[in-house]
C-alpha cells in the first residue's frame, strides 16, 4: 500500500481533482444567475426615445398640472399602464371598502360618478364636467337638481339607468351598510326616478354645494350587486369581486390579494375610442421606500402621491417627470379649549405667536410648502386674502401669558397658581416631518418657558384620544381641506361631541356666523361671512394652521397626455397613452 | 415513535392556544377599535363610528369577545362543528377564505430559504472543516460570522438598491410580474424565480452562516473518529469517507436546527416581505396590526405558531431517523 500524504491528508491527486470539480460548480453557479437573472427582462430604452425629451417637472401654479400631448404626436392606443397602491383594495364596493385615496382612486378607474369635479374652486365653490349626467338643471330654489343621464351601458352590456343611481343612492345613506362616508348623503332627501335616464334628486336644504354632494358617491350597477341585501353587505364584501361589471374605462379583470389588481378596458365605456390604453395593472406594495424603489427601477409606471422628501429622487432620474401642484393638504394644532390652561383665548394665541411657523416651513419643507394664514385653505375661494396673523413675536407672548397669570417659576418653567406649565402634544408616529416639526416647537416654547412633551401614537391611537376620549392636550394634525368650505362640523358648538369639534371649541358669534352662511344666497355675501368666522379663528385659535403643502405625482416619461389635479392623480387617465 | 408524535401534538397544540389567548389579549388591550381613525377623515361622523364599534362588539368586555370567538370558531348554530376563524374587517372577507394564498406564498419563500439556508450551510461547514487551519477557513470563519450578524433589513435594502435600482438585474420586489401567474408555464415560473431569488437570499443567508458553522463543527469532530482513520487506511477516496460516511454521523445534530430555523423563518419573513412587498403572511400580519384587525392578527399567530410546532416536531422525527441512537420518547 503506497501512501503519498499523511493519514488524514488528500492526496496531491485528489486535490487537484477536487479544485477542477469546485470551479466547475462556481461556474455553473454564475451561469445559472445569470441565466436567471436574464430571463424575463424586458426591453430596455432606447438613447433615442422621443419621449425622454418630455420637462422634469411639471410645476402647476393652481390646483392642477398637465403634460399634454406634443404637437404632431398622435395618441397610439394600446398598450398596459403600471400604477402604484400603498394599500390593497378589501372590497370592490365602494360603499362596504374601508375609505381611502388609494381605493378611491381605483373605484373612480371602474365606477362613474353623475358628475366630476374642476378643480377651479380658487374662484368660487367648483364646477363641474358631465359624467354620467350628459345635463343637469337646478331648480330655483336650489332644493333640487334634475339630470339627464347620457345613453351609457354597463361593461356587460346593460343600460345604465336612473334606478341604478337611485340604488346607489340608497346604498350610501343605508343604516345596514353603514357607509363609511355616510354623512356625505345626509343632505339628500329623496332620489326621484322620472324615466329610464331621468331623474330627480330632492335635498334638505339650498346649497352651493348640493351638486357636489349627489356626485360624492360612485354608481354601482344595481342588477348585480342588489343579488346581496343590504343587511349582509358588511358580512359579503368579498362576494363584489366577483360582480365584475363597471361602468367607468376600465374594468375589474383580475385580482390577486395584496399583489396586484389588473383593470382591462371596458369597451361600452361612453367616451368613443376611449380609454386608450388596454391594461392598468395596480400594483400592491407594503411601504412608500420599496413602492419607490419598483418606480425607480421601471417597475411601475404611475405613482399617485409622491412624498415631498423624495422628489428630488424623482428629479434625479431622466426617465420620470414629476407633477406639482397646489394641493390641500395642511397641517394645524389642534388644541383642546376645554382643559386649562388652554381654555384661556390668551393662552392659546401666546403659544401660536411663539411657534415659529417660518422656519419650520424653510427647515422642514423647503419651497414644497408654506406658511398657512387661517384655517380656510388659501387654494380655497373663502379663504381671507386680507388675513395676516401676528408673526412670531417670543417677547409679545411673553406678555400674553404674563397677563394670563403666569410667571417664571424656580425651574426656568411658566408656573400659575404653584402649577408647572406643561401640556402634551400628540403626533402620528408615521411621519417622520411632524415629528421634527413638533421638535422645533417643544425647543421655541420651551425657550419661552413653557415645557412641551412630545408623545408619539399610531393613526388609530391619535383618532382615539382626539375624536372619542377627548383626552389630549393638543395635537398636531394633517387634513386634506374639503373643497366643500364648511367650518361647522369643526367648530360649531354643536358638533362638540356629536361632530369633529375636536378642540371642543364654543363661541356664540362664530356659531351664529357659521350658521347664517349655511343660508347664504350669494357668493359675496358667502364670502364676508366666510372672512368673518376667519377673524374670529385667527383672534381665539381653537386651532394653529403651520403649513400648506404642494401636491406632488409622478409619472414614467412614456405615459403622455396626463392632467393631475389636487382631487385626483388620474383625472383624466382615459385620455392617457403609452409612447413606444 | 406513534405514542412520542401523539404526545407532542397534544403538547403542541395546547401552546398554540396559549400563543392564540396571549394574542389575542394583547392585541385587544389596547384602547381603540379598528374604526377609531375614521376620526381623523374628513367628513367622518363620531356617531357613526360608535355604530360601527358596536355592530361588531368593540364595546363588549375583551374576556366576552375571547369567548364569543372561541365559541364561534368551533361552533356554528346553524353547522354545529365546525372550524371558523371569523370575519376580517381590513380584508372584508371570512378570514379562511383568504389566508391560504399568503401561507402558500410564506411556505414557497420560507422553503427557498430553508433550501439555501441548508444546501449553502452545509457545503460552506465542509469545506470549512476539510480545510479547517488554513486561511481559507480562517476568512471563510469571518465571513460568516459578518454575514450572520448583518440585519436582515438592512442586508434586503442594500440588495434592492444595487441589483434592483442600480443594475436592475433582479426585480426589486413582488412575486411576479404584472399579469403573471406564477404557474402558468415554464416562462410565469421563471419569472416567479427571479423574484424568488433576492428575498430568499436575505432569508436563508443569515441561517446558512450559521449552519455552516455548526456543520464545520461537528464534520471536524467526526472526521477525527477511528473509523474516519481506518477508512483511509482501506483505500477509500476522500470524496467517499467525507460525503459517504462522515457526513452522515455529522447531520445529525445539524437537522436539529431544521426545528430552530422554522421560528426564525418565520418571524423573519415578516420584514422581508414588507421590504419586497411578498404577499405572504409576514405581510398580512402588519397590515393586520396597523389597522387594529385582531382577528386577522391572531388567526395569522394561530397559523404561524401551528406551523412552528409542527416543525419541531417533525425535526424530531428526522434527528431520530437520521441517528439510530436517538430514541423517542
Amino acid at each position: 500500500m503506497t501512501c503519498d500524504s499523511l493519514p488524514g491528508q488528500p492526496s496531491p491527486g485528489s486535490r487537484a481533482t477536487r479544485r477542477r470539480n469546485q470551479a466547475i460548480a462556481v461556474l455553473a453557479l454564475f451561469a445559472l444567475a445569470g441565466i436567471i437573472s436574464l430571463l424575463g427582462r424586458g426591453p430596455g430604452i432606447s438613447a433615442t426615445s422621443w419621449w425622454l425629451d418630455a420637462p422634469d417637472e411639471l410645476r402647476g401654479e393652481g390646483s392642477h398640472a398637465r403634460k399634454p400631448c406634443p404637437d404632431g404626436v398622435t395618441p397610439q392606443p394600446g398598450g398596459a399602464i403600471r400604477l402604484a397602491l400603498l394599500t390593497d383594495v378589501d372590497s370592490f364596493n365602494p360603499f362596504v371598502s374601508h375609505p381611502n385615496a388609494e381605493t378611491r382612486g381605483v373605484f373612480d378607474l371602474v365606477f362613474p360618478r353623475l358628475t366630476y369635479e374642476e378643480p377651479d374652486f380658487a374662484a368660487g365653490p367648483p364646477t363641474f364636467r358631465p359624467g354620467l349626467a350628459a345635463s343637469w338643471t337646478i331648480a330655483p330654489d336650489a332644493r333640487s337638481i334634475r339630470l339627464r343621464l347620457r345613453a351609457a351601458t354597463w361593461s356587460d352590456g346593460t343600460a345604465i339607468t336612473a334606478e341604478d343611481v337611485r340604488f346607489s343612492w340608497q346604498a350610501a345613506a343605508s343604516p345596514e351598510v353603514l357607509w363609511r362616508n355616510r354623512s356625505i348623503v345626509a343632505g339628500i332627501d329623496d332620489v326621484e326616478v322620472d324615466g329610464e335616464r331621468e331623474l330627480t334628486i330632492r335635498f334638505a336644504t339650498a346649497s352651493r354645494y348640493n351638486l357636489m354632494d349627489a356626485s360624492d358617491f360612485h354608481v354601482i350597477p344595481r342588477h348585480r350587486f342588489a343579488r346581496v341585501p343590504f343587511s349582509a353587505w358588511p358580512t359579503h364584501g368579498n362576494w363584489f369581486e366577483e360582480a365584475r361589471v363597471a361602468g367607468g374605462p376600465f374594468r375589474l379583470e383580475t385580482y390577486r390579494q395584496n399583489q396586484e389588481i389588473t383593470l382591462a378596458r371596458n369597451p361600452h365605456f361612453w367616451r368613443d375610442g376611449l380609454p386608450r390604453i388596454d391594461r392598468v395593472h395596480c400594483r400592491v406594495f407594503g411601504n412608500t421606500d420599496a413602492m419607490f424603489s419598483a418606480f425607480l427601477a421601471d417597475e411601475v409606471d404611475v405613482v399617485r402621491k409622491v412624498p415631498f422628501e423624495l422628489t428630488r429622487r424623482v428629479r434625479a432620474s431622466r426617465e420620470h417627470s414629476l407633477f406639482s401642484f397646489e394641493s390641500l393638504s395642511m397641517g394645524l394644532i389642534v388644541w383642546n379649549t376645554g382643559r386649562a390652561p388652554l381654555d384661556d383665548p390668551r393662552v392659546r394665541r401666546a403659544l401660536a405667536i411663539a411657534i415659529p411657523r417660518e422656519n419650520i416651513v424653510r427647515t422642514e419643507f423647503g419651497d414644497a410648502a408654506r406658511v398657512a394664514r387661517s384655517t380656510v385653505h388659501s387654494s380655497l375661494w373663502a379663504h381671507d386674502r386680507e388675513l395676516r396673523p401676528q408673526p412670531e413675536d417670543p417677547e409679545a407672548s411673553t406678555r400674553l401669558l404674563a397677563g394670563a397669570g403666569f410667571a417664571p417659576g424656580p425651574r426656568g418653567t411658566l408656573e400659575r397658581d404653584g402649577l408647572p406649565f406643561v401640556f402634551e402634544l400628540l403626533v402620528g408616529s408615521g411621519n417622520k416631518v411632524r415629528r421634527q416639526v413638533c421638535e422645533h416647537i417643544r425647543r421655541r416654547l420651551e425657550a419661552i418657558g413653557v415645557r412641551v412633551e412630545v408623545e408619539l401614537c399610531d393613526a388609530n391611537e391619535l383618532g382615539r384620544r382626539l375624536g372619542d376620549a377627548h383626552d389630549f392636550d393638543a395635537a398636531l394634525v394633517g387634513i386634506n381641506s374639503p373643497t366643500k368650505v364648511d367650518l361647522a362640523p369643526l367648530f360649531h358648538s354643536r358638533s362638540i361631541g356629536a361632530g369633529r369639534n375636536y378642540a371642543s371649541f364654543r363661541n356664540e358669534r362664530l356659531d351664529r356666523v357659521l350658521d347664517l352662511v349655511r343660508n347664504a344666497v350669494d357668493q359675496e355675501s358667502a364670502k364676508q361671512l366666510w372672512d368673518e368666522a376667519q377673524e374670529i379663528l385667527d383672534a381665539e385659535q381653537p386651532v394653529t394652521p403651520l403649513w400648506e403643502e404642494r401636491g406632488y405625482a409622478a409619472f414614467h416619461k412614456r405615459v403622455q397626455d396626463v392632467r393631475v389635479t389636487a382631487l385626483s392623480a388620474y383625472d383624466n387617465s382615459e385620455e392617457w397613452w403609452i409612447a413606444r | 415513535m406513534i405514542r412520542f408524535a401523539l404526545l407532542r401534538i397534544g403538547l403542541g397544540a395546547l401552546v398554540v392556544w396559549g400563543v392564540y389567548t396571549l394574542t389575542f389579549f394583547a392585541v385587544n388591550v389596547a384602547p381603540g377599535s379598528p374604526f377609531s381613525d375614521l376620526l381623523l377623515e374628513t367628513g367622518q361622523d363620531p356617531q357613526q363610528v360608535a355604530q360601527l364599534e358596536a355592530r361588531w362588539g368593540y364595546d363588549r368586555p375583551i374576556a366576552e369577545r375571547y369567548a364569543v370567538q372561541l365559541r364561534s370558531m368551533f361552533w356554528s348554530d346553524a353547522d354545529g362543528l365546525t372550524f371558523d376563524l371569523g370575519y376580517s374587517i381590513s380584508r372584508q372577507a371570512p378570514i379562511a377564505t383568504f389566508l391560504a394564498a399568503p401561507i402558500t406564498n410564506t411556505v414557497l419563500l420560507a422553503s427557498a430559504a430553508l433550501a439555501l439556508d441548508f444546501a449553502l450551510g452545509i457545503l460552506l461547514g465542509v469545506i470549512s472543516a476539510l480545510r479547517s487551519g488554513t486561511r481559507f477557513d480562517r476568512a471563510l470563519s469571518v465571513g460568516t460570522l459578518f454575514v450572520y450578524s448583518m440585519p436582515a433589513f438592512w442586508l434586503a435594502l442594500v440588495l434592492v438598491y444595487a441589483l434592483g435600482v442600480s443594475a436592475r438585474l433582479l426585480p426589486t420586489g413582488g412575486m411576479t410580474s404584472p399579469g403573471v401567474t406564477w404557474h402558468a408555464d415554464f416562462a410565469s415560473f421563471a419569472d416567479f424565480l427571479r423574484h424568488l431569488v433576492l428575498p430568499a437570499l436575505v432569508l436563508g443567508v443569515g441561517g446558512a452562516a450559521a449552519t455552516a458553522r455548526f456543520q464545520r463543527a461537528a464534520l471536524i469532530e467526526v472526521l477525527a473518529h477511528d473509523y474516519v482513520r481506518a477508512a483511509r487506511a482501506r483505500g477509500l477516496t476522500e470524496s467517499a469517507i467525507v460525503w459517504r460516511h462522515a457526513l452522515q454521523n455529522a447531520l445529525a445534530p445539524v437537522l436539529t436546527l431544521f426545528g430552530l430555523a422554522l421560528p426564525f423563518l418565520v418571524s423573519g419573513s415578516v420584514i422581508v416581505e414588507t421590504v419586497f412587498s411578498w404577499p405572504g403572511m409576514g405581510r398580512e400580519l402588519v397590515a393586520a396590526v396597523t389597522r387594529r384587525d385582531d382577528l386577522l392578527v391572531t388567526a395569522i399567530t394561530l397559523v404561524s405558531s401551528t406551523l412552528v410546532v409542527a416543525g419541531s416536531i417533525v425535526a424530531d422525527i428526522l434527528h431520530a431517523l437520521v441517528d439510530p441512537r436517538v430514541t423517542l420518547r
